[in-house]
Formats: C-alpha cells, structure tokens, sequence
C-alpha cells in the first residue's frame, strides 16, 4: 500500500487513539491528519445556500427596479429585464425547479406593470405548448404499448453479432428513435437494457472501456437524434414558440428537419467513429448479450392489438406533420392523434397522468411569456447591443458566436434554460444585424442539444455517468472532441447549406 | 473469544483496489474478521431521477420505473464487488462477511459500525482537489467526525 496516500483519524476515545488492536500480532498504528473538512462557517453558509441566493436575487431585483432606466431602455423595460434576471439566476443555480421560475416570471410580469395578467397568462396557450403536450402523450403511449422496446431488442438482436456492431446499432438505434420521442424517454428506456447487456457481458464498471463505451453510445446516441425534429426534445418548439411570439415568423417541421438534418447525419457518423476509436472492445464476442435480447424479445411474445394501433398512428401522425403542418397546424395533429387514440382505447388517462411530466408547461408558458415581454418593452434588443451585437456585425460570425456559447452553456445548465434565457436575446440580435430571426432560432435550438461531455449536460450524459461505467477521465477527450466537431460541423453547413433551403446568411 | 472485526467501506461511487488490499492487511495483522460493506447510495439515483424529472421531464412512472432500475442495477455490481473481495480475503487467510446495503451513505455507515461493533473502518476517498472538499464538504469527512471508532482513509 502507498503510505503516502493515506490519511488516518485520530480515535476518538484514549485507546484506541493509540491506534493498536487488542490482541494483534503487530500493532496497527494509525497516525496523520484528519480528512480535510469545510470550516464551520462554511458549513452553516452551505446549509443557507438556497436563502442565501434567493434574497440576494430579489435584493438586486428589487435595486434594478428602483433605478432611472438607462439610455436607450424604457421603465418597463429596465423591469422586464429585472425580471429576466432573476429567472437566469435561478435557472442556473437551480435554487428552485425550473418549472416553478417559470411560474414566477408570469407572476412577476402583471405584478410589476410590464404585462397585463391576461396577457401573460393567454401566452400559455401558445400553440408550441399544446404541440409539446400532444407530443409527450403519444410518446407514453408509446412507450406504455411495449413497442419501443420490442423495436430496440429486435434492431439490437438482429445487428449486435459483434462487440463493435453492438455498440454501432445501440448508437444509431439511440438517435433514430429520438428523432421520434422524447430523447431522455428514450434514455430511460435504454438504460436498463444497456445495463443487462453489460451485466450479462460480464463488463466490470471503471474497468471496461467497451462498457463505458456502450452507456455512451446510448447517451449520445441520444443527444444527436434529438436536435433532428421538434419531437426529440422540447427545446426545438420552446424556441419556435417564442419566435412566433416575438416575431411572428415560425419554423415548420419538414424546414426544420431540412435545416437540422444534414449536421445530424454528419454527426451519427462522427460520433461513430468516436465511440470505436475511443471505446474499443476488450471482448472477442457477444453471444451472451445474444441470446439474452433473444431471450427477452421472444418474452414480450406476438405483435398486440394496442402496438399495432399505436405504431400506425404514430407513422399517420408523422406524416401529416411533414407534409401538412403547416396547413392543420403542428398542436392540432398533436392533439388529434391523441383523440383518436383514446377512441380507439389505445390508452388510458391514468397511464397519461401517470407518465406526463406537467411541469415542462409551466416551464414552457413562463419562458414564452419572457420572450414576449422582454421584445414587447424592447429590452431584447437593448440586450443584444450590449452584448454580442455590440461587437459581432457579420451575420457568420453571429452564427457561430451564439452555436458556440450555446453548447458551452449547455455543458453545465439545463438546456431547456438556456434555450429560455438566450432565445429573447438571440431575436433582439436578429433585428440588430438586421438578420432573419429564424436562423438564429436554429443557431440556438440545434446546439442547445449538442453536449457530450458533462454529466449535466443533458439527462441521458447524467444517466450514463450514473451506470458507474462511465469516468470524466473517459469522456473528457472523445465528448470535448464531438463538442468541437459539433461546433464545427454547424457553422460549415449554415454557411454552405442553408442557403439551398432558403436561409441566406 | 470474540473475534475483531475491521470494516472495509464501498459504495457506488467508492471502489478502490488500495483500499482492498489495506483491508485485506489489516484484518489479516490483526487476526481480525473483514466486513465488507457495499452501501447502495440512494442518493445518486434521486439526482439523476431529479435531472430526469426537472429537465427531461420523465413523468412520475417512468421516473420511478428507472430508479428501480438502477438501483437493481447498483446491487447486482455490488455482488460482484464484494463477492471478488470475499475471495480474495479468503485466499489471504482473512475470513470474511459481506453485507450490501441501501440507503444514505454516511448514515449507513454509521449504523454498521456501531451494529457490527467493528474495530476499525476503512474507507475510500474520490480523487477530488481540496477546493472541493471545502466548498462542497465530504462525506468520508463526515463519518470520521462521526464515527465512534478509528476511521483509516484510503485515497482512490
């Protein structure tokens, strides 16, 4: 044992302090310093942090509000701004859930005079938030019918035969399925499917680089295929809510996919490469993993009625979302298909209320509210000329400049939050440059979801860390490298690409 | 006469070969019995669920259909974990006993020692600056404040 490396505690009682066991052959010495420990004023302030922080933030609100209004930004604008303060604040201490700083900016905004109350409280029935809950409510029943997961163990039981197309068919398995729900509904699921697979590999958690290498192509995976559709996360209609609010422009779902697309091709094939160069396998075969998705999809028996059902309306619903969303409206075919799911019995309200996560409307009808109230008193724009429009006045290198801080700033908060905080600015920056609102929305939406390194970078970096296979040390270089070529990636096709679909930079 | 007993501590997020091996040693200078205790810490998989719940906005079922999971998950690597250990004791000439589980982990920790009236404990402590230590505080730290018997750490 390397003595250096090793700190013992004085006993606290006179004999054992001298460190000798009764009876011992040779008296076990125990000597050094106490672990290091947090002072105890640091200890009581650690205790208080939540308060602390919480008075802190309305002391400056409160000191904002009470100023003169700086040149160029109106009264109601400098409290809009008061406002928006505090909801970053809390978004990234997260001193409270996001949803409820959500709810808080509603309330703020008819409080302070920024907004009329049935101004604020109408921006939750935005269309994007009844287009999020459509969504949410089918990818349940999705998941409740048993579908996605006879989908994953029939794709992984078919194209796993070996350790590296195991890896490759979970990796590419992960995104495909995340163009059509919820990314970390997807995560969630695959989760203890990976995790059984491992197990019966016989991986050993902070040993085997294969195993590491498998919670990350699930959790990568993942992140890709969410940026592909306005389905994989709830980012994508968060920022296309708050452009409709501001702007009155939108982004439909076929234009979206046509614009975001082309990096997640890239990407799937990047991210490949990455996980088999950084993750190679120490296994000669997987058979045993083999013949247990064998096992487990022959478990879950024939096709049912219900998996039947869901899987054509779920193919009906994405259809007409491509080809006549913009004529029907993306919220209603959300809300239709789940109509007729529950005519045709396909599932119940309690597996709804069971698996819905509410919060995200709070959440959601809060941050559009704040776009809306920070273009209406014209904060946004004073905003973006006091930050990145002060110095940035090429539309490429605004592009790039917003792609990058948005994926730094996603490696260390919710993403939904810097969607929430940075879309009110990127519109403001829009006007500023005098550039087409819609492509700084996907400046911001696309690499808010391009994390790969931090654990809380998105949920499913969390889930992975989580397995105990997965090591900063293991993910530092291959994660930082697919930020980098995210990034990279991006920018070539927004300046190369997007002028073919119509988006002139 | 009864016999010693030294207390190795593992947990999901504290595993280390030097801690083993000092253990082993340990027990075996002393003619002690190695306890091996695997603590199951709940408090990794309510942060990610609280993640998942608050920014992937998993709902109530999902959410909880993942801990259970997870925590299976954390028990079954616990088993191999300390069966390893067991035999690698045993074929020192150290008897052991193994015991996993869940819970808090300082809490846990606590209640073993004092339940199994250990000698001495040994833990693990993560790779972490002293920065760290003292702005986020430590949990070994803790239980060495705590325990009631001597507390021997082992850095990762």
């Amino acid at each position: 044992m390397n003595e250096k490396r090793a700190t013992s505690s004085p006993a606290p009682d006179p004999p054992a302090a001298e460190g000798v066991l009764e009876g011992a052959a040779r008296p076990l010495v125990l000597r050094g310093r106490l672990a290091q420990t947090r002072p105890r004023w640091l200890e009581r302030l650690a205790r208080h942090k939540r308060l602390i922080i919480i008075a802190l933030t309305m002391a400056i609100f409160f000191a904002l509000v009470s100023q003169p209004a700086p040149d160029g930004l109106t009264p109601e604008g400098l409290k809009a701004l008061a406002i928006f303060l505090v909801c970053v604040i809390f978004w990234v201490t997260d001193v409270i859930p996001l949803m409820i700083t959500g709810l808080l900016a509603v309330i703020l905004f008819p409080l302070t005079g920024v907004l009329k109350a049935n101004e604020a409280y109408a921006l939750f029935g935005n269309q994007a938030v009844f287009f999020i809950l459509g969504a949410f409510i089918l990818a349940s029943s999705f998941m409740r019918s048993g579908l996605s997961q006879r989908i994953a163990l029939l794709v992984l039981k078919r194209c796993g035969k070996t350790p590296e197309r195991l890896m490759g068919s979970l990796f590419l398995l992960s995104a495909v399925m995340s163009f059509w729900i919820t990314a970390h509904a997807v995560a969630a699921m695959m989760f203890p499917i990976v995790t059984e697979i491992a197990l019966a590999l016989g991986l050993k958690p902070g040993r085997s680089r294969y195993g590491a290498g498998l919670f990350l192509a699930m959790a990568w995976g993942c992140i890709i295929g969410s940026v592909a559709t306005f389905l994989g996360g709830a980012r994508a209609p968060l920022a296309v809510g708050i452009l409709q609010e501001t702007t009155g422009r939108t982004i439909g779902f076929l234009p979206w996919m046509l614009a975001a697309g082309p990096t997640v091709v890239v990407l799937m094939g990047v991210g490949l490469l990455v996980l088999l160069r950084f993750f190679p396998s120490e296994l000669g075969e997987v058979e045993v993993a083999e013949r247990f998705l064998s096992e487990k999809a022959q478990a879950l028996g024939p096709l049912t009625r219900r998996e039947k059902g869901i899987g054509a309306l779920m193919i009906v619903t994405i259809f007409c979302w491509v080809t006549l969303g913009d004529r029907l409206g993306l919220a209603n075919i959300a809300l239709a298909a789940v109509v007729i799911a529950f005519i045709f019995q396909l599932m119940t309200w309690k597996e709804v209320e069971e698996d819905v996560n509410w919060g995200v409307f709070l959440l959601y009808g809060g941050a559009i509210a704040m776009g809306f109230a920070l273009e209406r008193t014209g904060a946004a724009s004073w905003v973006a000329r006091h930050t990145l429009g002060g110095f940035i006045h090429s539309p490429v290198l605004m592009v790039a400049a917003l792609a990058l801080s948005t994926i730094v700033l996603t490696e260390m908060m919710s993403n939904s939050a810097v969607v929430a905080s940075l879309m009110p600015v990127a519109v403001g920056l829009a006007r500023d440059i005098a550039l087409d609102p819609r492509l700084l929305t996907l400046a911001l939406a696309i690499p808010s979801g391009l994390a790969f390194t931090l654990p809380l970078s998105t949920p499913a970096m969390m889930l992975a860390y989580s397995s105990g296979f997965v090591r900063l040390r293991d993910v530092i270089k291959g994660g930082l490298l697919l930020d980098l070529i995210a990034w990279a990636v991006f920018c070539l096709l927004a300046v190369s690409y997007w002028p073919w679909i119509g988006l002139e930079l | 006469m009864k016999m010693k007993k030294i207390l190795l501590v593992l947990s999901t997020t504290r595993k280390s070969p030097q801690s083993v091996s000092a253990a082993i040693e340990a027990a075996k200078v002393a003619s002690a019995q190695l306890v091996i205790l695997f603590v199951v810490d709940r408090q990794l998989s309510d942060k990610v669920i609280r993640q998942l719940t608050e920014e992937g906005w998993i709902g109530g079922s999902p959410s909880d259909r993942l801990y259970q999971a997870m925590q299976a998950e954390y028990v079954a690597q616990a088993e191999v974990i300390v069966r390893e250990i067991q035999q690698q004791a045993e074929q020192a000439g150290v008897p052991a006993r193994p015991l996993i589980r869940e819970g808090d982990f300082i809490e846990t920790v606590l209640e073993v020692i004092a339940e199994q009236e250990v000698e001495q404990v040994i833990l693990t402590r993560r790779h972490r600056s002293t920065l760290s230590r003292i702005l986020f505080g430590s949990a070994v730290a803790e239980i060495q404040r705590r325990s009631p018997r001597p507390v021997k750490i082992i850095d990762e």
